[in-house]
């Protein structure tokens, strides 16, 4: 699962007027950090804290010629203006991709880019031959939830506390995300588990989040 | 988060009788690779598959009595013959462990060592300082979630089709899995989310798996 070149994602992706994509160098990286900070302060505690962090970027993440790894980071920029990121990272084991972090400056969250390029993950996925995608979605406020349910991404449960955010100022409490995930396989490739493998209790959620299809003739 | 000595993983996570932790060293590598490979060789197309390559034990897993990464493993010993394997992971930034593997050799799966370990989890969690235990489980059978369930897990959800298993012979697929947690902190370092910020379709989901929110 190579990484597309900054070209084939900007064929790909139709952003808003002005606006273009470029993968993250090297000497973008200082200027990224303050950003995402200002941007969005709560990341400090927490798991996205790693971008805020010089050291991950130096030893995870892809910069152009550099060797392959497994983060990549886009940013948009509107002239010569950082106007956001997009981050994912590349689970060659299980042909997936994480959707790990998208971050827009306050001042252009109404161009609505996290909106425009969230089709683009699935072309770029399919191109870099993915099967599997999955992300978290923030559940203080419902529009990511929104836009990943737009493009067909399915919700598959929550994580119950999983990180830890700045829910007021000095305060830190466990959070909630929600799960969503899009399947890019043919729905043959997937084995579904016999029901007779399941726990009563595992049984009925799986039933509601993947509800079995009904047979012919059913009411 | 610091991991613990395999003494203290005794301690911490005690064993059946006659079995004990043992330390993973360089040397140990091509053996651990060949059991892993022999007890459950569905491993080989999917996630788990790293733990399969030298490569991968080289470069992320503790060895040699080093604890300074961020992937744990120990051998799990019955005499002197390497019966078992359990592997973990630590996510600093979120103080959350992730129960990445654990295997037993199948003529020592009727000694109830996944459910000694699993019992100890809590234990190993709290001694390190995480704040959230997780960990995902095949759907092929249940006896991983009845034990997940009677220590104390919470069923979170499902992966559908992040990993692959070879489901018969020559024939992979994606398979699903459950996911798992438990939460280390008070209730009231908990922040619950408000019904107004969840789509209609999160919303009905939410209520459906915590009825229990305060």
């Amino acid at each position: 699962m190579q990484w597309p070149t900054v070209e084939q994602v900007s064929a790909m992706a139709t952003l808003p007027a002005g606006f273009r994509f470029e993968f993250l160098k090297r000497e973008d990286v200082p200027e990224l950090i303050e950003n995402i900070a200002r941007w969005h302060p709560d990341i400090a505690i927490g798991g996205g804290s790693c971008y805020l962090r010089e050291k991950f970027y130096r030893e995870e993440v892809q910069f152009a010629g550099g060797p392959d790894r497994n983060v990549l980071v886009a940013l948009f920029r509107r002239g010569d203006e950082m106007a956001g990121m997009w981050s994912w990272e590349k689970e060659l084991d299980s042909l997936s991709l994480y959707a790990r972090l998208i971050v827009i400056s306050p001042e252009y969250r109404s161009a609505k880019l996290g909106t425009a390029v969230m089709p683009l993950a699935e072309l770029v996925g399919r191109a870099m031959g993915a099967e599997f995608f999955f992300g978290l979605a923030t559940l203080k406020i419902p529009h990511m939830q929104h836009a990943l349910e737009g493009v067909g991404w399915q919700l598959i449960g929550f994580t119950s506390g999983y990180d830890q955010e700045q829910v007021s100022p000095g305060v830190v409490k466990r959070v909630f995300e929600a799960v969503y995930c899009k399947v890019l396989v043919p729905e043959e490739e997937l084995a579904r588990p016999d029901p007779k493998n399941l726990t009563p209790r595992t049984r009925a959620l799986f039933d509601a989040i993947f509800p079995p299809a009904q047979e012919e003739g059913a009411a | 988060m610091n991991w613990p000595v395999i003494q203290a993983l005794a301690m911490l996570a005690p064993l059946p009788a006659g079995y004990r932790y043992g330390r993973i060293d360089t040397a140990h590598v091509p053996e651990v690779i060949r059991s892993l490979d022999a007890w459950y060789p569905e491993i080989r197309v999917g996630v788990s598959s790293c733990y399969l390559r030298e490569d991968f034990y080289r470069e992320r897993v503790n060895l040699d009595g080093d604890l300074d990464r961020h992937i744990y493993a120990a051998r799990i010993l019955h005499g002197d013959e390497m019966v078992g394997f359990w592997s973990f992971e630590r996510e600093i930034d979120s103080l959350a462990i992730y129960g990445r593997l654990m295997i037993v050799a199948p003529h020592h799966r009727g000694a109830t060592i996944s459910r000694h370990t699993m019992a100890g989890t809590e234990a190993l969690g709290r001694a390190m300082g995480a704040a959230f235990m997780y960990t995902m489980v095949t759907l092929r059978d249940p006896y991983a979630q009845r034990m997940l369930e009677s220590a104390g897990y919470r069923l979170l959800g499902f992966f559908p089709g992040r990993d692959r298993e070879e489901v018969s012979p020559g024939v992979v697929k994606r398979v699903y899995q459950g996911v798992y947690a438990k939460l280390l902190v008070p209730a009231d370092r908990v922040h619950w989310p408000e019904d107004r910020n969840l789509s209609p379709r999160a919303r009905a989901l939410f209520q459906m798996m915590f009825p229990d929110r305060p």
